[in-house]
Parts: C-alpha cells; structure tokens; sequence
C-alpha cells in the first residue's frame, strides 16, 4: 500500500514540478516569435529595485526595436557561481549577444572570453579582451554631482561626512572620490569618511559614532541610497538638522525626498543601462560600431524634480 | 485505470525488485527528470550541454562527496562553504600576491581547508563541544571572516595555469573538473566499503555507544572524517578558482546547503549510517540537471530555489515512507 | 453505565473479548486467527516464543495497528480500535518495558501528564491541588506512601517508576492494564512490590494482560494463561493445575529436555584474575578470579555495580588503577580496544543500545570487532572473506533468518543476541563477560545461549555472567560471586549457593 503510495506521491510531484516549468518555458518560448534576434542579459541577481529597473530598459529596448530579449539573473548578488553558470547555459543556447553585469568581475572573464558572440557589459565593467562595449555611469561623475549639490546646500567651511561603501568595492569608491574632489573644491571641511558596506542599518551606526564626536556637521554624503537613509535615521532620531545626499536614485530614496527627509540623491540611470545594453547588443549583431565606452549618465534629483523621477520609476516597475 | 495497473505490477513485483527500486529510487528520479528536461528543452541533451552540467556540477559534487562523512557519522559539517573561500584566498595570496610557485599554492589550499577540518574534528572531540552544528558554525563564521580580513574584501584574479589545470580544461569533451569527481567518488566509494576506518564511519553513525566498545576509536574517527571534508572543501575551492580565475572572500556562500541538500537527496540518513557515495553522486547531479534545466527553460533564479526546496522533501519523505514501512514488517 | 443491549448480555462475564484477529505485514501473516477473552479481577498470562506474535496482538489491543480481520468486543460490545486514544478510552493502559515517562516532571505531574486537570474551561489554570489529592489516591490503592507525589520521578527508582505509570493508568480508570515483561528490569525487592500491586489491582476487579518470560512468576500471580506460536493460538489454561514444562512444549513446539543444559568441566587453573579495581560509584577497589572449566556467576539487585563492574574490566569508561591479568600476565586495559586486543569480550546488557548496528547488515555486525582481521595487505578489506565468516558463526549460532544481507533491525531479540554473541566469537575473545545474556529472549533462544557458554568453556574460555535471574545464576554458574552497592560481598561454590543465601548477600540482611 505505502509502496503505492509512495510512487504516486513522487510520480505527482515530479510532474507537477514539469507542468509548471513547461508552463514557464512555453510562455517564454511564445513570446520570441520567429526570424528575431534573440538578445540574452545576465544581470547581478533580479532581486532587487535597482535590478528591475534594468531588466525593465532592457525588456523596453527589446519591444522597441523587435528584439527577443532574455532577462536573468541569480537571487542574490553574492550568488556568483550560479551567475556564472546561467552565463554558460545562455551561451549554450546561442543568443545573437549577450548582455552582463558581472557580480565578480575577475570571474566572467573565463566563460566570457570563450564567447563567440558579442559580449557587451553593464553597470559593473571587467577586463575583458573581446567586450563589445561597457555601458555604466561615470562613478566619479556620479560622486562630484552630489559633492556639489551637498556644497550647495551649505556655507563654505561647514563640516561634512562621508559614507563609503565596502572596502574594495571600485564603484563606491570611484563615487567617493568624486564626491571629496567637489566639497574641497567649494571649501567644506571634510570630518570624516567612514565605510557602511553599503548597508543601511551599518551606515546608521556609523553615523551614531561619527556625531558623538562631531555633532556639528552640517552635510552627509553617502555612496549609495541605502547609507543614505540609514545616516538620515541617525540624524533624525537626534533631531539635528543635517543634509543628506545618497546615490542610485531608488524608489525609496526619492520618496524620501519627497516627504523632505533627504535633501536629494543622484541617480545612476538603470533603466539606461538596460535600454542601452539591448539597443547596442543589436547594433553589434547588425554589424554596426558601437563605442567601447558609453556613460549612461546621471541624473540630479532633488525636490523639484523628484515627483516626475517618483513616476517614472513606478511605472517601470511595473 | 492506473490503480489497476499499479496493483497488477505490484503483485507480480518480487522482493528482489522492490529492493532494486528503493535501492535506485534517486537515480530513477536523475533519469525521469533528465527524460522530462529532454522533451521540454531541444538545447538540453546535447554534448554541449551535458559536458556543461558535468562542470558545473563539480564543485558541488565535491563538497557533498566531503560532506557525506559527517552526514553519515550523524553530524554536519556547516563550515565547508567558508572554509572554500578561506582556502582559495590563501592560495591566492601565496600565488597570485606573492609570486610562489603554483604548486605551493595548491598545497596551500588544500592544506588549510583540511587544516580547518581538523580543528572541526578536534573541537567536537577533544573539546567535547556537544553537536558538530556548533562547532562547525563558529568556524564557518571565523573562516568567513578570515577570508574577508586577508584581503581587505578585495578578489584576487589572474592565477597561474597550473591552478587553473582542474576547472578549467577539457580531455575531449570532458572537463577535467568531472573526471576529477569521478576519480575522487570512486576511491571514496573504495575507502568507504573497503576500509577499516570507512567501515567504522557507518558504525559510528549507526550506533556510536556500540561502535566504541566494539573497540572502534570514535574520536580517531571522527577527526579523519573532519579532516577529509574540510580537505573536500579545499579541492572544490582549487576547481573553482580555476573556472573563473580569481578567488573572492565571499565564494561559496551557503555551497554547504547545497552539499547538504545533495547527500539528502542522494538518500543518506540525517540519523547517521546510512548513505552511499553513488547516492550523492546522484543527488548532486539532480541538483545541477536541475538549475541547468531551469536555466535552459529561463524559468526566474526564486522559482529555482522553490523547485529545489520541493525536491529536498519530498526526497525525504519518500525515503520517511519507505523505511516507516520497512519497520512495521 | 452505558445501558445494556439484549445480545450484550450474553457476553457480560468477559471483559475483553477478541475473536479471529488476524494481521499481516505484506506477505508476511503475523496473525493468524488468535482468539483471546479477559475477565475483569484475572491476570491473564500470555506467552510465546518471540515472533509468535504477542506484540503485535498488543499493538492491536492499544489501537497501534490495526487487524486486518478479527472482532473485538469490550463489555460484550464490538468495538472498533483505531488510534491508542480510542483504547485509552474504553480504559485499556499499557505499561511498556522502556516507561513513558518525563523524569525532570514531579511524580503527580507524570500522572496527569496530557490529561491535566483544570479550574473550569479548556484555557483555565491547572488545578495542581486536585491533581495531587487524585494522584495520593491512585498512589494508595497501590500501596504506596502519598509523600511519593511531590518527588521529582527521576529521582526513583525503576521499580517505583513503574508504579508511578500503574498509578497513572489508575487515574484515568483502566479497566485493562497491559504489563510488557514488567520485572525484567527491576531488583528482587521492586519486584516483590510490584507483585503485592497487582495483587492488589486484581481485587479492584481490574484485569491485567500479562507478558512475561519467567516461569516462577507466572506459576505466582497468573490465572489463566494463553499461549502463542507462530501466530496462533495455541491454548488457554489454568495457571494453577498446568504444568509450566507444558506450556513451554505447545510455546516452543516440541519438549525441552531441560531449561539448564547445565555441563560441568574439569577445574582448570586461574585464566583470569582482577586485582584492586576501582570501579565507578564502588567503595572500594574490587578483586576476584576466575579458573578454566568455570561459569562464574555475578548476582546481585539492580544498581550494585554488577555493571559497572564489567564497564570497568572492559576499559569501557575513563580508566581507573587496577590490574587484569589473564593466564597469569598482567594485561594494560585503558579502552576497549585494549580489551579486545588482551582477548576480553563484554556482552552488553542493552542490546540495541550498546551492542548492534540495527541498520546494519548482519555480516557486518558480526565482523564489526575484529575487522583488522579481514584487512588484506593492500590494506583493503577482504569482503568475501567477511561474509565467510559471518555465514560461519550464523550456521554456528542458528541465527535465524540466515541471511547476512539481513538488517540486525529484523531480527528477533533472541537471534540478535546471538549475533551480537557472534561478534565477540569473531574477535577470538578468551574472557567472555555476558551482562544479562538472556533478558527479553524467549525461552527456546535461552537455552541455545547456555549451550553456547557450555561450548565456550569446554573450548578453554573463561566465562563470567551477570544476571539478575537468580534460577539462572543456579542453573548454570559453577560459582557465585554476590555484590552489593559496589563490594563482592560473597564468593559461594554452587553446592552451597541457594536463593536464600544470595540474597542475604545481596541485600546484607
């Protein structure tokens, strides 16, 4: 009897786990429709705002220009071997490019210099031989626009702080640079600079030591808008007024902004790095030039223009 | 209409064949999915990608085939994960940082991921922590934390090709990362059988109380078993850093689930003694035939992890069923 | 009282009544018909070999299994057994030989544990000083002091333990109690007690199903006895005007020719001697010796370090001073290993807990001790060479089934004490110390494990026994070594041994 049971129960699941995939890959498979060119985009992980945002441009591009576009990604950004694989099995089934965003970016080079295919990067770049483009923002361009906008905001001689990311990470760090260049520039008087790990609730205890010893600083600039929110809690629950500026322009940080908590962020433009990961993937496919370097840019929010940017992302999101 | 066919076949079914079936239950399971995977996906059994599955099964297939012995001792080794990414940081820093000799380096990783093993072994026994759960747990942090301290969090890229031999080459078609597997499994499946200490593993998890006055040294034992795993743990790192060329503090984050999930599904006992190599060879391949499969049939990295959790249990749980049964007779 | 139906009245006298029970586990008929009537104030006796179906007859009756044909009627009322609840409920208890019980709970908290008595409502207070005044009663009817209910349990002993879940079956108004071998581990003194309880429970009118091995006890409390074999019944009888060599011809199937196959050697010289050993929790360091041609028994109560004793010898818990000498030279003993390599062998007492890999196969029990001997010069095992063996010993023994493919799980306790023998054989021990060699094996199993140790010491073992059967101990020893509370208290020649004389020395009365 329980023998019975046993093999129907297994039978079952292994089917129903079946019919669920068949139902995934159909839908997919549906959707490429004949004669396209079919563009494969491996990003960091798909689990995460920032990350939508990206797959969101590329899936845009994509209808725009009559790509069939393939948008994946591990759960998480520290899953880097499955990243790894999932690059190999979309190799596997010959897309016409392929789109990356590499988690590690020493790690890809393998799989990526075995490509026969054009290779373009977003967002993160690597020392890549055969890359056909990177497609990022300037970081330190990123950094520099918000060390001005917080310089703007303040009296030349204020102190300020900043927030870096982790130790290592080149990205923080290039925004970090670029965000001291521009406070020196205007005259403020840099206090401290302390990493967070890119972690909110790190950056709010980071921000509790740096004010028990300097609880007169004016202006936080902080690598990434999580820091920025987490700094801005630190300075709320001591009810001082200090202005803060992140980077990434996420959902949350602009609605912050909105309600008047933070004093702005710069946008990297995610969307754009999708969008344009796609269109020059086909650019490349068609034989066409496409430039090794392409800045996506950045966007300065702030309370004026935070409403529209609130809009958009809802609707990409989407 | 299926229940009459079902009873049919059980009747004429003998013991022998009962047995066979619950002996490979796993492997039929590998060979329905590969069968289904193969209708749903024209990309999925070719060269290619089989050769695709085999290397990237690898590194998994080693540390469960690690992970085995203390799964079969009834402890767990949670360390495995952090102790990859300790040992490859090392050999990365011996190599790539200071310029020795490849083959230092190679002994380096697998020096410190047995080295870690060892200090598993000698926590549980000779500083009688209470479950290999905690011992292991408080050196997979340290080992992690290690890992990201040596190299201030910064990866370490561009090793020699003599590290990067094992992930990265081909013999034919065949990654050498795979027959390495093969090689490592089969004299695993020798040592386990064919040994004294091999033997003693499954005593000591069937019964450590009745092992110990058979005259079996448990502790003896048990710290090989560590050993053996944290040195698993060394060679999957050394076959990873091979393909993808660089070395990164967090590598292998939670990889001992995976082993884990592996040696489960491949039919070994949370309880201790009982599991076979071949077993976890199986469940290793289920898990990589899987995320390959998915991958091919684009289906989302969260829906993966779903599939993978069903699969856990319910692997166990036919497993529950059929030994409920077999102790009732 | 549930009103009585007209055909029920002419069932009234049996309490229980089961009629053509029959069960099978896949092709394997377990049962195979067994009618079976109680009536309430009888102890009714039932024995068989194991694996003549006793236990599954009672898994049945708690509502464990269910039959798969059969009828069974309570009061003279069918009734229909599917979970434990439902037994529970009619006022069927059963007091296993592992006890139910939480030793960190105190004695009345054990009694009402999962039927604890509240205020009012389902989500109310626990009513501790009802609970308390209930357990005194049930503590009383058996005998026992009311100052007993606000111990903590794990600090009695086995035998009160024991009452303390009679007391429990009590509390909610067993009609039936099932005793599972309930002196098997208790001290002659907590066995008198229980006896005077079930005396006791008897003319409350509450009926007990009783399973036991030993004879004498059953010629004492039993009423009528039925008797199982390979899934039948067999017969049921008077206790009192049968013969216990009978019930064990139908029990076994053919005649016995004797209980001890006593055979006496010639006295050899000393083989083995101890020599001022500390043991855990004696007194003082312990010496005795043991010659060729000798079975030496060690008797003794529960807890007077009998055990302990043979732990020490064995190397078994962290080594104490002391010396072993076997043939005279002086042998290092610092873990079993040591004393397996100097040729000692420690049956131990608890089976399945000390003894056997249960999802082992039997070749590999059996080899499990001495596996150095199968390791080739490749430093490999020898596999054939190891199911050689083990269809050796298990022709040998008569282990049953002969299957070295078998799970040491599937076996009956009787042919898992034999494999359990076999791999002490297969380490070519000299000394063997057997712990209780024959609790819980049925009687045909007993007497195939007095042969074996007549075989042993004809072949030049040296042979000591630890058992709390005192017919045994006479049956088989050549000489008595008595303890109590961690002192061999008397070393008597089997010709001047007898019950009385144990006793005293067992108890310093």
């Amino acid at each position: 009897m329980i023998k019975k049971k046993t093999k129907l129960f297994s039978t079952a699941v292994v089917l129903t786990c079946m019919a669920l995939l068949a139902g995934c890959g159909g839908s997919k498979g549906a959707s490429g429709g004949g004669g396209e060119e079919r563009v494969a985009v491996v990003l960091k992980t798909l689990s995460s705002p920032y990350w939508k945002y990206v797959e969101a441009g590329a899936k845009a591009a994509g209808k725009e220009l009559g790509v069939d576009v393939t948008v994946v990604g591990p759960n998480a950004e520290s899953e880097v071997m499955q990243q790894i694989n999932m690059i190999e099995d979309q190799l596997n089934q010959s897309p016409g490019a392929l789109v990356v965003s590499p988690s590690q970016p020493d790690t890809v080079v393998p799989v990526l210099e075995t490509a026969t295919v054009p290779v373009l990067l977003i967002d993160t770049d690597a020392k890549l031989k055969n890359k056909t483009s990177f497609i990022g923002t300037e970081n330190y361009e990123a950094g520099y626009e918000g060390g001005k906008l917080l310089s703007s905001l303040l009296q030349k001689g204020d102190k300020v702080a900043i927030i870096s990311g982790a130790l290592g990470n080149t990205a923080t760090d290039e925004r970090v640079k670029g965000a001291k260049a521009a406070l020196e520039e205007a005259g403020m008087v840099i206090v401290a600079e302390q990493p967070a790990d890119s972690d909110k609730t790190k950056a709010m205890s980071v921000m509790e030591n740096i004010l028990q010893k300097n609880n007169d600083v004016k202006g936080v600039f902080a690598a990434n808008d999580d820091m920025a929110l987490g700094v801005l809690r630190a300075v709320e629950a001591k009810g001082l007024d200090v202005k803060v500026i992140g980077t990434d322009g996420t959902l949350e940080a602009v609605e912050s902004i909105l309600d008047g908590k933070l004093a702005g962020t710069i946008a990297q433009n995610p969307y754009k790095m999708g969008y344009e990961g796609v269109k020059n993937a086909l650019a490349a496919i068609n034989g066409e030039k496409v430039d090794k370097r392409i800045n996506s840019g950045v966007e300065v929010i702030t309370k004026d223009n935070a409403q529209e940017k609130l809009e958009f992302l809802k609707t990409i999101s989407k | 209409m299926s229940q009459v066919v079902v009873k049919t076949k059980n009747e004429v079914m003998n013991g022998t064949l009962k047995r066979v079936l619950s002996k490979f239950g796993p492997l039929i399971g590998l060979i329905l999915l590969i069968m289904v995977l193969t209708v749903l996906s024209p990309k999925f059994l070719t060269v290619n990608n089989v050769m695709n599955i085999a290397r990237q099964s690898s590194i998994n297939a080693l540390l469960a085939i690690g992970m085995l012995l203390p799964i079969l001792t009834a402890g767990i080794d949670l360390s495995v994960g952090s102790l990859l990414a300790l040992s490859i940081m090392m050999m990365g820093i011996v190599t790539v940082n200071m310029g020795m000799s490849p083959f230092l380096g190679i002994l380096v990783c697998l020096a410190v991921g047995a080295g870690f093993g060892w200090l598993n072994g000698i926590l549980l026994t000779k500083l009688r922590l209470p479950h290999p759960f905690i011992s292991t747990l408080g050196t997979m942090n340290i080992a992690r934390g290690i890992a990201l301290i040596v190299t201030g969090a910064a990866p370490i890229a561009g090793f020699p090709y003599a590290i990067q031999f094992l992930g990265r080459e081909f013999v034919g078609p065949i990654p050498v990362s795979f027959l390495l597997v093969i090689v490592v499994y089969v004299i695993f499946h020798i040592f386990l059988t064919r040994t004294q200490t091999g033997r003693y593993i499954y005593a000591i998890g069937g019964n450590p109380e009745a092992a110990r006055l058979s005259g079996i040294n448990v502790d003896r034992v048990l710290i090989i078993v560590y050993t053996i795993s944290g040195l698993m743990a060394g060679l999957a790192g050394l076959v990873m850093v091979g393909r993808v060329n660089s070395a990164f503090p967090l590598a292998g984050l939670s990889y001992e689930l995976d082993a884990i999930a592996a040696v489960i599904i491949g039919g070994a006992s949370f309880m201790g003694g009982v599991g076979t190599v071949w077993g976890t060879l199986i469940g290793a391949l289920i898990i990589a035939v899987l995320r390959n499969g998915l991958n091919l049939l684009n289906v989302p990295a969260d829906f993966q992890m779903t599939v993978i959790g069903t699969v856990i249990i319910a692997a166990v749980f036919v497993d529950v069923l059929r030994q409920r049964k077999s102790k009732k007779a | 009282m549930p009103e009585r139906g007209q055909y029920m009245a002419v069932r009234t006298e049996s309490l229980l009544e089961m009629k053509g029970i029959k069960k099978s586990f896949d092709q394997n008929h377990v049962l195979k018909g067994i009618d079976l009537d109680i009536k309430p104030g009888e102890v009714h006796v039932l024995l068989g070999e194991n694996g003549a179906g006793k236990s599954t007859l009672i898994k049945i009756l708690t509502g464990a299994y269910q039959k798969d044909a059969g009828e069974i009627y309570w009061e003279g009322k069918p009734v229909n057994l599917q979970t434990p609840i439902d037994a529970m409920r009619l006022g069927i208890a059963t007091i296993y030989q592992e006890l139910n019980v939480i030793p960190q709970l105190k004695v009345y908290e054990n009694i009402f544990l999962g039927r604890e008595l509240k205020r009012g409502g389902k989500m109310s207070m626990l009513d501790h000083k009802a609970m308390r005044e209930e357990a005194k009663r049930c503590l009383g009817m058996l005998g026992q002091s009311p100052n007993l209910v606000d111990m903590q349990l794990g600090k009695l002993g086995i035998g009160q333990q024991q009452l303390v879940e009679i007391a429990k079956a009590l509390a909610f108004d067993a009609k039936l109690i099932i005793m599972d071998e309930p002196t098997s581990s208790l001290s002659a003194q907590e066995v008198e007690q229980l006896y005077m309880c079930v005396e006791q429970l008897k003319k409350k009118g509450i009926a007990i199903l009783f399973i036991s091995h030993k004879l004498e006890e059953i010629k004492r409390l039993g009423d009528r006895i039925t008797i199982l074999r390979d899934g039948f019944k067999i017969e049921t009888m008077p206790v009192q005007t049968t013969d216990p060599d009978y019930w064990i011809e139908l029990m076994v199937g053919r005649s016995l020719d004797e209980k001890f196959p006593k055979q006496t050697f010639t006295l050899g010289k000393e083989g083995f001697r101890v020599e001022g050993l500390e043991v855990a929790g004696a007194p003082e360091p312990v010496g005795f010796s043991v010659r060729y041609g000798e079975i030496v028994g060690i008797a003794g109560l529960v807890g007077a370090g009998r055990t302990e004793l043979a732990r020490a010898i064995f190397g078994a818990d962290p080594s104490r001073n002391g010396k072993i000498f076997i043939d005279g030279k002086e042998v290092k003993i610092k873990s079993p290993r040591d004393a397996i390599d100097a040729g000692i062998a420690l049956i131990t007492e608890d089976r399945k807990g000390e003894g056997l890999l249960l999802d082992q196969t039997l070749d590999f029990n059996i080899t499990m001790a001495n596996m150095k001997k199968f390791a080739k010069k490749s430093r490999l095992i020898d596999l054939k060479g190891i199911r050689e063996e083990a269809k050796r010993f298990i022709k040998e023994l008569k282990i049953r089934p002969d299957n070295i493919e078998l799970k040491a799980r599937n076996l009956s306790g009787g042919n898992q004490q034999k494999v359990v023998i076999a791999k002490w054989l297969c380490t070519k021990a000299k000394v063997f110390i057997f712990d209780e060699p024959t609790r819980g094996i049925d009687v045909g199993a007993k007497v195939e494990v007095y042969r074996l140790m007549n075989e042993l010491v004809e072949n030049g073992a040296i042979v000591i026994m630890i058992s709390s059967e005192l017919p045994e101990i006479l049956g088989m020893c050549d000489r008595v070594l008595v303890m109590r509370e961690g002192k061999i208290t008397a070393d008597l020649p089997i010709g001047e041994a007898t019950q009385e004389r144990i006793m005293k020395a067992a108890t310093g009365a």
